[in-house]
């Protein structure tokens, strides 16, 4: 019987890890989840341009950042965002991405929200709206 | 057997000018697709280009115009952004409007999903100035919201960041309004 039960809390256990590997934001808190406040200002403005699907703009100023060393937080998540935008952007080949993407998967996930991968040059950059300066 | 290879001669006949034909086909198709590649390598080593001739005028704009020594940039980021919709931002340096601005619905989305905006740069002497900005936009329950920070920035001898930051403020169910400076 005890054999039974020992063996019953084990496989429970076993359960748990499994569901914890599967699912490894079941097991933080919610406020971990949240989008925090932005680490690198220079990097946040590249997903601002990235998030209005201004690739161009967002390329720029992620090489920009990297040439002035402005990205001492998200260099990681700066580099993988600049690979797969440069093969959206088919200025890059895709297998010139794979050290790059086996390096980070391997360092921190990518931890930029909502990226999604456009491997296709068919996702062409789109003009952005134009926002009115109404005094400067 | 004699007469096999007279049988024969005009078979080998149409079987060499196949394979001569099938080589010329597959000798062009090659060439084709080389050109192809070339055409492509060529397009991606000008997108590259373009990319670095981007990147330099761009820091180069930034290192005449606004020397470190003097620069101020101005950023502006929107942290959930559920109890405020922002519509736009003023912004007054010693009591001196600089910069006034519109946002569009699609930069407000790219700002809550964790953009940050470069609203400002431009070029302050070292000492104290006073920031000033103000919010204008919609509030919990569609309310018209118009609300101010201010700060008093210290410029050094470096580049200036500072950072206007509308939070959610879940106890109050108000948005906060902050000016972060970052070193």
């Amino acid at each position: 019987m005890q054999i039974g039960r020992r063996h019953s809390v084990w496989r429970a256990l076993r359960a748990a890890g499994c569901l914890l590997l599967l699912f490894p934001a079941a097991g933080t808190p919610a406020d971990a989840r949240k989008p925090s406040s932005a680490q690198d200002l220079q990097y946040g403005e590249a997903l601002f341009h990235y998030y209005q699907q201004d690739w161009f703009g967002s390329i720029v100023r992620l090489e920009v950042a990297q040439e002035q060393h402005a990205l001492p937080h998200t260099a990681d998540e700066a580099e993988l965002l600049l690979g797969g935008l440069d093969l959206s952007y088919a200025a890059r080949r895709p297998g010139s991405l794979n050290a790059c993407s086996t390096h980070t998967a391997t360092h921190r996930p990518a931890t930029a929200p909502g990226i999604t991968w456009r491997g296709s040059p068919g996702t062409a950059p789109t003009r952005r709206p134009r926002s009115r300066h109404w005094a400067n | 057997m004699s007469s096999a290879p007279a049988i024969l001669r005009p078979v080998h006949w149409l079987a060499g000018a196949l394979l001569m034909l099938s080589l010329c086909h597959a000798g062009s198709a090659l060439s084709a697709g080389n050109g192809k590649e070339s055409l492509d390598d060529q397009i991606q080593s000008l997108k590259k280009d373009v990319i670095a001739l981007n990147r330099d005028l761009f820091v180069l704009e930034e290192d005449l115009l606004y020397p470190a020594s003097t620069q101020v940039a101005v950023f502006v980021s929107l942290d959930v952004g559920k109890f405020f919709n922002l519509d736009s931002v003023q912004l007054k340096i010693d009591n001196k409007l600089v910069s006034s601005y519109l946002y569009t619905p699609r930069e407000v989305q790219a700002l809550q999903r964790g953009g940050v905006q470069r609203l400002y740069m431009g070029n302050l002497k070292a000492g104290s100035h006073e920031l000033v900005a103000i919010y204008t936009g919609k509030g919990p329950h569609g309310r018209d919201y118009r609300r101010g920070a201010n700060l008093t920035v210290e410029k050094g001898l470096g580049a200036r960041y500072v950072e206007l930051k509308i939070v959610d403020n879940p106890a109050s169910e108000q948005p906060d309004f902050s000016i972060r400076q970052w070193d």
